[in-house]
């Protein structure tokens, strides 16, 4: 298959989620906004979503990316939570990444648990796209 | 390849979703997979939902998702949204009015970006209804934004088409474009509270006079998805059109009708592959290069190519 055309029909694509009792979400609307901008097609479902219903959109939208967006400090249940889930139905390929108020010292648990990369506010958006780009596993 | 065939065929979520995404990057070690999926369709009821943008089409599905749940119906939700023409990237956020199914194992729902190519929507929207159609959901329903003649497109892949609208669109109404005046089998006024449904109702009845069909007269829905109202009555005339459409000789005709479209598209699209590889060649970019300065002709150009490409294929 003509190599430029499959890279036109391929696109990256992300789940931006904001899970438990917060309800700001200006900051995850801003990095869809981003990541649409860099040519990802970007699944945003909304404030307040379980853990089950983020596991269970990921499936059925088969993403390369989970991007999981916190500012309540709910990361140190919900994060393991999500990541449970995903073992559980055995899904093992996709990028996890955190967004938002996340206290340093936490870092390296979510790491240790799974997720890639921790993002805190202000990053800059082309870093997390770089971020994606550089290690998001297309096995499609 | 056969272990997830019948994974599909069995409901299993993550290979539904792998062969959705196989087939909408265009893959073309899935085909033989799904020629074969394609002989376990034509069971499901699939119903196109379109009209313009914030009459509130994903509500309305969402309920309609709702009532099919409490009549026993296992349910598939394909959402269209469209690529950005310039970065290729999309925002798929219709998801977000279906949120009450999420956990939900009987309710599939995917969202579909238009990826840019008027063909390419319609191929993976049609292969995205088999997928679904052969995993075993008793009713599909397709969503799109109805502004665009490609969405009047993807409603040749559905049995019943419903045209949403909303009261107060006046002159919206008066501008939607012909064909999906005619290819509407049910219309829906949504919001019917939310401003004066009975004029709307109106509007659409005069509009559609004038090709009233002898054997099915689609009825104009009052609804208000938010609360529910309307949603039962709606279900019942799907379901009306639904045995209406599958009277043996409309079905028949509809899918002989589809299944030559499809075969002229595949075709096509396999034609245009094999001549853009072959426009690479240096010889036919020095007759580029000549037909450029009205040297030669591009219906010349495209002649040889064609000879070129079929007596290729004769070996």
């Amino acid at each position: 298959m003509d190599a430029s055309k499959e890279k036109k029909s391929k696109k990256i694509r992300v789940l931006i989620a904001k899970p438990g009792l917060n309800g700001h979400d200006r900051g995850a609307k801003v990095i869809a906004r981003a990541l649409r901008d860099a040519g990802m097609e970007v699944i945003y479902t909304g404030i307040r979503q379980t853990p089950k219903h983020i596991v269970e959109t990921a499936i059925q939208e088969d993403v390369d990316v989970i991007g999981v967006s916190s500012l309540s400090g709910a990361h140190d249940k919900l994060m393991p939570r999500i990541m449970e889930l995903l073992l559980q139905d055995n899904v093992r390929d996709k990028l996890v990444l955190a967004g938002g108020i996340v206290p340093a010292q936490d870092i390296p648990i979510l790491e240790k648990i799974g997720v890639s990369k921790v993002f805190g506010p202000g990053t800059p958006t082309y870093e997390i796209v770089n971020f994606i780009r550089d290690n998001v596993r297309i096995h499609k | 390849m056969r272990a997830l065939i019948n994974r599909v065929l069995s409901g299993d979520r993550q290979a539904i979703a792998r062969m959705i995404s196989s087939v909408e990057n265009g893959d073309h070690e899935v085909q033989d997979a799904m020629a074969e999926l394609y002989t376990h369709t034509g069971k499901a009821n699939i119903i196109g939902v379109t009209g313009p943008a914030g009459v509130g089409k994903s509500q309305l599905i969402s309920s309609i998702t709702r009532e099919l749940r409490r009549r026993g119906r296992t349910v598939g939700v394909i959402a269209v949204d469209p690529n950005s023409p310039f970065t290729g990237g999309a925002i798929l956020g219709d998801r977000v009015r279906m949120r009450e199914h999420f956990g939900d194992k009987d309710v599939f729902i995917r969202s579909l970006g238009t990826r840019g190519s008027l063909g390419g929507l319609s191929a993976a929207t049609r292969e995205t209804i088999r997928i679904l159609d052969a995993s075993g959901k008793s009713t599909i329903l397709v969503e799109t934004a109805g502004a665009g003649q490609s969405d009047v497109n993807v409603m040749n892949h559905v049995n019943t088409v419903l045209v949403v609208v909303m009261p107060g669109l006046g002159d919206e109404i008066q501008a939607l474009k012909a064909g999906i005046l005619e290819i509407g089998n049910i219309f829906v006024v949504n919001k019917a509270d939310v401003g004066d449904s009975d004029t709307t109702v109106k509007i659409l009845e005069d509009m559609l006079e004038p090709q009233t069909k002898t054997d099915w007269n689609p009825p104009i829905i009052k609804t208000k998805a938010t609360t529910g109202e309307g949603i039962p009555n709606l279900l019942d005339q799907m379901d009306k059109h639904s045995v209406h459409f599958r009277a043996a000789y409309k079905i028949i005709e509809k899918e002989r009708e589809r299944c030559r479209e499809e075969v002229l598209s595949i075709v096509s699209s396999k034609v245009a592959e094999k001549a853009a590889e072959a426009l690479l060649d240096s010889r036919y970019s020095k007759l580029i290069d000549k037909a450029a300065v009205r040297d030669t002709s591009p219906v010349i150009i495209a002649e040889k190519l064609l000879r070129s490409i079929l007596q290729k294929d004769r070996k």
